[in-house]
């Protein structure tokens, strides 16, 4: 300490030592406030987290309540576009199996039952793989 | 400079065992920090029953939110960190102590030497003290309380400011010569 940092002298020198006066039962007052406060705090902690996990359980319960209601509407939507595109593709198969069989006619060597049975067979291989029934 | 580095050392070993949430360390920290603390805060404020309100409630701060202090470099230890705390609970308690008594204290405002008003009573040489202080410039009053009444070095006051140490030795001079005035002047 230079003589720049002297405490000064008399009265005043007199109030900086008077500072640690008591300051031994202030720490112990202190220090029961502070366990006090931070105690406080750990409950206000506690009691966040609490709401935060309450607000989350809701959330997942009320998800769990919707969610098979919410998917069963999207599917009910969903699938009746499908089955609609299933009808025009085997209506459109049998629409073209039925003008080649026309334009084929008599003069074809192509038997007419042989006919029948593919485009039973070509109907029936189409509606097994779009799970039409 | 050995000593210093086991300061800064044992001082981050205390820091880091705070915050991994170790009641013993909470209290070591406490027990290590509490009388710089209080003195500086007292010769700020002058009451004892202010110094360990502000005290308890700066602990709380600092012990509660020390999970989110880093040790950026050893420039900035945790004593700038925590007396930047107690700097804030005091400049709070003149705020709020003139808020309370500004509306009916206009009269003792004009009484007042200087016309300054001063929310502490003088009874004793502490406060006389905090009274004297509180006519100093910020930098000065700063220096003269971390330095003198918290009883840091040159070096810790400076990092707590952040200013450099020639700096500091300066405030402190003409800060010392201040309030030996301003302290011999009142009766």
């Amino acid at each position: 300490m230079t003589t720049n940092e002297q405490p000064p002298r008399s009265r005043a020198a007199e109030a900086f030592r008077a500072l640690n006066a008591g300051s031994e039962l202030a720490k112990h007052r202190v220090w029961r406030r502070v366990e006090q406060g931070l105690a406080e705090e750990r409950r206000r902690a506690r009691r966040r987290l609490g709401w935060a996990s309450g607000i989350v359980a809701g959330v997942a319960v009320a998800a769990a309540i919707t969610m098979p209601a919410i998917l069963g509407a999207a599917r009910t939507w969903y699938e009746p576009s499908q089955q609609e595109e299933q009808r025009v593709a085997v209506s459109a198969v049998l629409e073209m199996l039925g003008q080649q069989y026309g334009a084929a006619g008599s003069a074809s060597n192509v038997d007419s039952d042989q006919m029948d049975q593919f485009a039973q067979y070509l109907v029936t291989s189409t509606e097994a793989k779009t799970g039409a029934n | 400079m050995a000593i210093v580095i086991d300061v800064l050392s044992d001082e981050r070993a205390l820091v880091l065992a705070c915050q991994a949430g170790q009641d013993a360390a909470l209290a070591s920290f406490y027990g290590r920090f509490f009388a710089p603390v209080y003195r500086y805060i007292l010769a700020s404020v002058g009451r004892r029953e202010d110094a360990e309100d502000l005290a308890a409630e700066v602990f709380v701060k600092a012990l509660r939110g020390i999970g989110g202090f880093r040790f950026q470099d050893e420039s900035k230890p945790v004593t700038a960190w925590l007396f930047r705390i107690a700097r804030n609970e005091v400049a709070d308690h003149y705020r709020r102590a003139r808020r309370r008594i500004a509306p009916i204290s206009l009269d003792a405002q004009q009484s007042e030497p200087g016309g300054r008003y001063d929310p502490l009573e003088t009874t004793d040489s502490v406060m006389d003290l905090a009274r004297a202080l509180r006519t100093l410039p910020g930098a000065q009053r700063d220096a003269i309380v971390l330095r003198l009444a918290a009883g840091l070095s040159t070096r810790q006051t400076a990092e707590a400011m952040g200013k450099p140490e020639g700096t500091v030795r300066s405030l402190l001079h003409h800060g010392i010569k201040a309030v030996r005035a301003a302290m011999e002047q009142s009766p």
